[in-house]
């Protein structure tokens, strides 16, 4: 049984607040995500990237269709299916540390597992130490960069023991610089921790740099439209022509879809 | 010092939402004073010495602020009052019968209430304002009780917010006054009456200030609290309350404003007897006109006390908290 599963999900959002128009985000979109993988989820800015993470982690749901986590459909967000926000998403009046407790405690809750308190500070110590931020758990949000407060968001997670991390172009809003060195301890962190990751990004080569696989999606409506795998052996090394050749065929296939709409439109 | 509050509410009000840092331009590190020239100083001292670094401390004054901003705020009352002065000469040229009071009668008036002990019409000052300041209180902690509770409802739940936020703009729109046929209805001539019509004014601007806070709190950060497990009462207690605090605060500063202003014009209908409202009334029924431009002093001063002082102070402080405890 895969981890999550899209089976033929299709949504539609009202384009106006008469409701008389809507327009179609996803058509009739298939997928499977297996335990363990880190899938990159690519394609043209606006083609429903965000909507169908925002599916898996609950907060929408599908017009047609059915989204399963373990087989079971899901009805709402919970702690099992973390998401890392292209927005920085700490509360500004909790410190870093408390950011991370919170989380805990609201998950501990919601699965019934008790929340005791030295147990909370032991999972909000090892996150922090693991993203590399045990020197400002005392630090309010407002005091950090953005590209520790995206690590902080991760730490969240991984405190909350999610199963899955839901990650929406967590690295987008920050510099190349930050990017590059955040996504190499992402990969790290996924070697290390076998976590499944979701990433949804619209930059290929940071894709192929850290997916076990990648998914395309076309244009608006979207559905998948290509799939890449990467042998886990592989050295991650953009120089490297095998990844240099996925990197070219997923921008001419890109480059393809876009110029079909486009003719399509011109007929 | 309480002649900087005014420039922090300044700020609150232009941008109630935004982070205001309290800290303006010109204060070094140690919150001191400086300006260019204190800049173009220090760097000469620094270039010519042959130590200087990337950055470098700035010396300042601390009293050099406190007499601007002191200044500036002198300056301010200066031209009011010499407008005023300007236009009693105006007015007392005609050779109306009744004079139109100075400042200087009206501040001589006011220092005989306040310090020598002079009763107005029966009661001394401090009895009149402590009558209004009681009634203030009943009034706007109900209003607070009311608006609240129901403009945080109406904030949360999408339908209840379409349901109510027409009542409740149209309760709104009605001004002070016109509550007093209702309230004699209920509660007869007297101090019920004036306390109803305060509350009523009062707990809709709260209602409302709250429930647009609430509903300012990014998307974001609600998600950010679901997605963690927290349920329907987690986010609105630990997530929206905390986020919307500030503007809570705001929305009863305004509502402690308008509280007090419909105060005073109720105390001058309803018939209280005491109250600085009432003396406003009594002033003008016995064409004691430098006694009523005191009162309309002490008006003034004791609003600006409860607005600047208590809840402006409380505001800042909750804006520190959300902004996550600075200084």
């Amino acid at each position: 049984m895969s981890l999550i599963e899209f089976d033929k999900v299709s949504k539609a959002f009202f384009t106006d607040g008469k409701r008389k128009q809507a327009r179609l985000a996803l058509r009739e979109m298939s997928l499977s995500i297996e335990e363990g993988e880190f899938v990159s989820i690519v394609g043209p800015s606006g083609c429903g990237k965000t909507v169908s993470l925002s599916m898996m982690a609950g907060f929408l749901s599908p017009t047609l269709g059915e989204v399963r986590f373990k087989g079971r459909p899901i009805t709402a967000p919970g702690p099992e299916r973390g998401v890392v926000f292209q927005q920085f998403s700490l509360m500004p009046w909790l410190n870093v540390g408390q950011n991370v407790a919170f989380a805990v405690k609201n998950a501990q809750r919601k699965l019934h597992k008790g929340t005791d308190r030295a147990q909370i500070a032991e999972r909000v110590r090892y996150s922090l130490e693991t993203v590399g931020l045990t020197h400002v758990a005392e630090s309010y949000p407002n005091t950090l960069s953005g590209g520790m407060q995206q690590r902080v968001a991760i730490a969240r997670l991984l405190a909350m023991d999610s199963d899955v991390f839901l990650m929406d172009e967590p690295f987008s809003a920050l510099d190349e610089q930050t990017r590059q060195h955040l996504d190499k301890s992402l990969f790290d962190l996924w070697k290390a921790s076998g976590k499944t990751i979701v990433f949804v990004t619209h930059n290929i080569s940071e894709a192929v740099l850290m997916s076990s696989r990648i998914l395309l999606l076309s244009p608006s409506p979207a559905r998948v439209c290509g799939e890449w795998t990467i042998p886990a052996d592989i050295d991650r090394d953009l120089e490297s022509p095998h990844l240099h050749s996925i990197v070219q065929e997923i921008r001419a296939q890109l480059a393809f879809n876009s110029r079909t709409i486009a003719t399509g439109i011109e007929e | 010092m309480w002649y900087q509050l005014p420039l922090r509410i300044e700020y609150a009000h232009a941008h109630p939402f935004l982070h205001v840092h309290a800290n303006l331009p010109y204060l070094n590190a140690e919150g001191q004073y400086v300006n260019e020239r204190d800049l173009a100083r220090q760097l000469q001292r620094e270039l010519s010495s042959g130590s200087l670094g990337a950055s470098f401390a700035v010396p300042g004054s601390t009293w050099k602020l406190h007499a601007l901003r002191a200044a500036r705020i002198l300056a301010g009352l200066a031209v009011g009052i010499i407008l005023w002065q300007i236009m009693a000469w105006v007015m007392n040229s005609g050779g109306n019968a009744l004079d139109f009071p100075g400042p200087f009668e009206t501040i001589e008036r006011l220092w005989q209430y306040l310090f020598c002990n002079q009763s107005m019409y029966g009661h001394s000052v401090y009895e009149h304002i402590l009558a209004s300041i009681r009634r203030l209180i009943v009034a706007f902690a109900l209003a607070c009780a009311l608006g609240i509770p129901l403009g945080s409802l109406l904030g949360y739940f999408n339908s209840i917010y379409e349901i109510g936020i027409v009542p409740v703009s149209l309760l709104q729109m009605i001004p002070g006054l016109a509550w007093l046929p209702v309230a004699i209805l209920l509660f007869g001539l007297g101090d019920d009456s004036a306390i109803f019509i305060i509350f009523a004014v009062s707990s809709m601007v709260i209602t409302i200030g709250t429930a647009s806070g609430i509903r300012m709190v990014p998307d974001v950060l609600v998600n950010a609290a679901r997605m963690s497990g927290a349920s329907g009462l987690t986010v609105f207690f630990q997530v929206l309350i905390p986020q919307a605090s500030a503007s809570i605060i705001n929305a009863m500063r305004l509502g402690m404003a308008s509280a007090w202003r419909v105060l005073i014009a109720a105390e001058m209908i309803v018939g209280t007897g005491i109250g600085i409202g009432y003396s406003v009334q009594m002033t003008r029924d016995l064409l004691d006109y430098v006694g009523a431009f005191a009162c309309i002093a002490v008006i003034c001063l004791v609003g600006l006390l409860f607005d600047r002082v208590l809840l402006g102070g409380i505001e800042q402080l909750m804006r520190n908290r959300i902004e996550g405890g600075k200084r």
